[in-house]
């Protein structure tokens, strides 16, 4: 078995004044931007493979949106009431999985106080 | 450096911390001790910010905790139990989102990060390629600690570390809290492992029940006790004996 390394020395006291490039609002941001490209839960990923643009992403979903929008084709013979039927139902749908998954999400992650709420973060830059 | 007056936590009807009170001078390693639910975990949650109190007040290196959370916060480490972390995010990413949060200079973190990652033996291709999600469970307390200690915390809160860590992280980090108490840290230790704190802490609270049983050094509360060892104390304040006698009467329903 190894040894454990040497004890790091220790930091000397932060200083005030001196800062981070980034404010704490920018951090968060570029956390939140990462962990809504690369999902909360990546278990087994590697960065490599890992979704690197933000804009694929949405160019996805986007595809995604205009399958779905693309089988209004099959009422173009049909009643107006039954395609805005059809309409309502996938709006509300979409509506539906999107408020389940951002709640399941955000809402009620368990562990993301145990990771951000004992920083000294600014509740502004939280919000 | 931790004063503690009459802190209390309700839920609802139920008390989970019933008018703690204690103080802790600057460089003292307390091991902070209770059975399951007796409101440890909450007590600490009180102690970094993340939870407000009922009642009570507590000031950390001078912050009073309800009117500076803030600054409390900028002072104190915490490693929280659940050892929870942003799973797609690589090691690096999250000591450095961490350290810009604390507005440490980047340089000043990469160097930081550079000697805990020599400490705790972690290779650095790990730490830059691979998202947490993919972590061991001791690697991933390792850089729980790291993002806890970061920052030079005055004072340092540790629920469960040893959690996940092998033997040799084990016998580093003991190493590194008792250093850590001797450079002037103030060392708040939660744990079930009762022979570590035994050995590391020189000081022990026994709460249950949300209250204060005894404060002391572990010998001393030892001697006082009549106990054996600090493990018998603690069974012998908590009611663990009985538990003791139940599993042996449960043991013996296996017999043919």
């Amino acid at each position: 078995m190894r040894q454990p390394a040497a004890i790091p020395p220790l930091l000397p006291a932060p200083v005030a004044g001196r800062s981070s490039n980034r404010s704490q609002g920018q951090v968060l941001r570029r956390l939140f931007l990462t962990l809504f490209l690369r999902g909360r839960t990546a278990r087994g990923l590697r960065k490599d493979t890992a979704p690197k643009s933000v804009g694929s992403k949405l160019g996805l979903v986007l595809v995604l949106y205009a399958a779905f929008g693309l089988m209004t084709l099959v009422f173009r013979h049909q009643p107006v009431f039954v395609f805005s039927l059809y309409l309502h139902g996938m709006t509300m749908v979409f509506l539906g999985m999107f408020v389940a998954s951002s709640a399941g999400e955000v809402l009620f992650n368990a562990e993301e106080p145990d990771i951000l709420m004992h920083r000294p973060i600014e509740p502004k830059a939280l919000l | 450096m931790i004063s503690v007056q009459q802190l209390t936590k309700r839920f609802g009807t139920q008390t989970a911390v019933d008018a703690l009170s204690f103080e802790i001078p600057t460089g003292q390693i307390v091991g902070f001790l209770g059975p399951n639910g007796a409101g440890k975990s909450t007590t600490l949650k009180m102690l970094t910010g993340m939870l407000e109190p009922t009642g009570g007040t507590a000031t950390i290196c001078g912050f009073d905790l309800r009117n500076e959370p803030l600054e409390v916060k900028r002072h104190v480490g915490f490693v929280p139990e659940s050892g929870a972390v942003f799973e797609s995010l690589t090691g690096l990413e999250y000591l450095e989102m961490v350290a810009a949060l604390y507005a440490i200079p980047e340089d000043a973190a990469r160097v930081r990060i550079r000697q805990f990652i020599a400490f705790f033996d972690l290779s650095f291709e790990t730490l830059t390629d691979k998202l947490l999600g993919a972590y061991s469970k001791g690697m991933r307390r390792k850089v729980v600690i790291t993002a806890a200690l970061l920052h030079n915390p005055e004072v340092v809160f540790f629920d469960e570390p040893l959690d996940g860590l092998d033997a040799n992280a084990a016998v580093g980090f003991k190493a590194l809290i008792q250093t850590l108490a001797r450079e002037g840290k103030t060392i708040v230790y939660s744990s079930h492992i009762l022979d570590v704190v035994e050995r590391v802490c020189e000081r022990v609270i026994i709460i249950d029940k949300g209250r204060m049983l005894v404060d002391g050094r572990p010998d001393a509360l030892v001697a006082a006790h009549g106990a054996a060892t600090l493990e018998r104390l603690f069974t012998q304040l908590t009611g663990g004996e009985e538990l003791e006698r139940k599993a042996e009467d449960f043991a013996k329903t296996f017999r043919p």
